[in-house]
């Protein structure tokens, strides 16, 4: 079964259509990346997944689509979780405090990771008592998604998680990512993104978005072992190769408009 | 830290000089304009009977804005539990709001009688909707992606409400206690100006109707230490508690 199904998805807000006929499957611990332009309908897609549309914010939503069989507007807690450009952390809460509240809420901290062992992962192990404020963007990012991946969710949705970051920051939480899905902690994952290279060493799969009323316009496999991202930097030309498949998919688009 | 406190002390202290001086240059009676000095002499004297009613207008300000906050927290509370109501509870409160009281007070002190009560009540009026409106506000200022992120992970009501719309709001309930209270001691004074049995509404006005300028000054003075106080007090005693929600 596929962890994603979604056959001929539309969506619109009252008369504006915002996703047009879209088609896809995610396998189960695949990594796949949304890449559109702006605005075009990447979030509100995510969105879907997650069951937030329209349960949360109304629309008409019309075609299939299930996550592992199930529709996600009747998804139980804990099999997917979010992380936002602004990350997951609560100002008033410490990072052991935020990395627990996934566990408080759900109430299955059995199996799981205590916060302590997930400081030790992301690597912060002395900053457990310390409040987001006095982190800097990477480190409120790596407690994100320790926050994120405590439950051990099946799918992880991720809307432009590093966007916020500075470059070599951004590098550095894309290794910590690879780090994390070859040690298993990420299994599918989702992850919006307008930056062609974080895609291509992130994700499995890259899909190509048109602008609004979105549309899948290329489906990129990015066939590369991980890790792609090496101390040295990216120096592989199949690298450099893929990227450009997919900037000329989406330049074609922007052509053709 | 201390230069906090030392520069506004010192500001008053030389007003208060530069005031003796000036008035004792000038010339002007102290019968229209009492110097700091006759001030401080007429508040000596009376010390005990002005402490005596002040402990009165504290009791009224202190119970009503204890109330108030009680009030104020209880109709947000139901304005974020039953929505449908919201639309009714905001526009009362907004009407309660700038009812004058003085028109109404005849009718506060027919229920409630002359003494403290009806002050309380006169308080309660004046206080408890910066608390509701600010809370209301914090309720609504919650970050839209934490929602969505407690919806997914399928947060019950409950926890929705303990673990993120309760703690987002503390600043801004903070921010109501103190609009709130700056007003309570001079709402109690003003409810026993229109009739009163005891409370330093009273020594104002029998300092007035006896042309005891001096005395008069020196309530005036005791009010406004007593509120500058209490809204110090109240201002370091709600940041002491909800030190753990503000980050």
């Amino acid at each position: 079964m596929n962890a994603i199904e979604i056959k001929n998805l539309n969506l619109s807000f009252g008369k504006l259509q915002i996703l047009s006929n879209i088609s896809l499957s995610i396998q189960e611990g695949e990594i796949i990346a949304f890449i559109g332009p702006s605005g075009c309908g990447k979030s509100t897609l995510l969105r879907i997944i997650a069951g937030i549309i329209p349960t949360m914010i109304p629309a008409i939503l019309e075609g299939g689509i299930s996550i592992f069989g199930i529709d996600p507007i009747n998804l139980k807690g804990g099999i997917v979780d979010m992380i936002f450009q602004e990350g997951n952390l609560l100002p008033w809460r410490t990072s052991a405090s935020n990395l627990n509240l996934g566990l408080e809420i759900l109430k299955n901290g059995k199996d799981r990771m205590t916060p302590d062992e997930m400081l030790k992962n992301v690597g912060l192990t002395s900053f457990s008592k310390i409040k987001p404020a006095k982190l800097s963007g990477g480190m409120r990012q790596r407690i994100s998604l320790g926050a994120s991946l405590i439950t051990a969710p099946r799918i992880l949705l991720m809307d432009e998680p590093f966007a916020s970051l500075d470059a070599l920051t951004k590098e550095k939480m894309w290794m910590f990512v690879e780090e994390l899905k070859i040690r298993g902690l990420i299994s599918t994952a989702i992850l919006i993104t307008h930056q062609i290279e974080e895609a291509v060493v992130l994700s499995d799969t890259v899909y190509v978005f048109t602008g609004r009323p979105a549309s899948v316009s290329e489906i990129v496999k990015i066939p590369l072992p991980r890790p792609r991202m090496g101390k040295e930097g990216i120096i592989n030309n199949e690298f450099f190769d893929i990227a450009n498949i997919i900037r000329t998919a989406i330049r074609r688009w922007e052509n053709e408009k | 830290m201390k230069n906090k406190f030392l520069a506004p002390f010192l500001f008053v202290v030389l007003v208060t000089i530069a005031f003796e001086i000036i008035l004792r240059s000038t010339g002007i009676v102290s019968f229209i304009f009492p110097r700091p000095s006759i001030i401080f002499q007429e508040l000596l004297k009376n010390w005990l009977w002005i402490l005596d009613n002040l402990k009165v207008t504290l009791y009224e300000a202190v119970m009503g804005f204890g109330i108030s906050i009680l009030v104020g927290v209880a109709l947000a509370l139901i304005c974020l539990f039953a929505p449908f109501l919201k639309t009714t509870i905001v526009p009362v409160t907004i009407a309660i709001r700038n009812v004058p009281f003085v028109a109404i007070a005849p009718i506060l002190f027919m229920v409630f009688g002359y003494g403290p009560l009806a002050k309380i009540v006169i308080v309660i009026l004046v206080s408890f909707f910066p608390i509701m409106a600010n809370l209301l506000a914090g309720f609504d200022s919650v970050n839209k992606n934490q929602l969505e992120r407690f919806f997914v992970l399928r947060a019950k009501k409950w926890q929705l409400f303990t673990k993120l719309q309760l703690p987002s709001s503390i600043p801004y309930f903070i921010a109501g206690i103190e609009v709130a209270v700056s007003s309570v001691v001079i709402a109690a004074i003003v409810g026993e100006l229109m009739g009163t049995t005891k409370g330093l509404g009273l020594v104002i006005i029998m300092s007035v109707s006896q042309y005891r300028f001096p005395l008069l000054m020196a309530a005036v003075l005791v009010t406004t230490i007593a509120s500058i106080l209490i809204t110090w007090i109240v201002r370091i005693l709600t940041k002491l508690i909800l030190k753990p929600w503000t980050d």
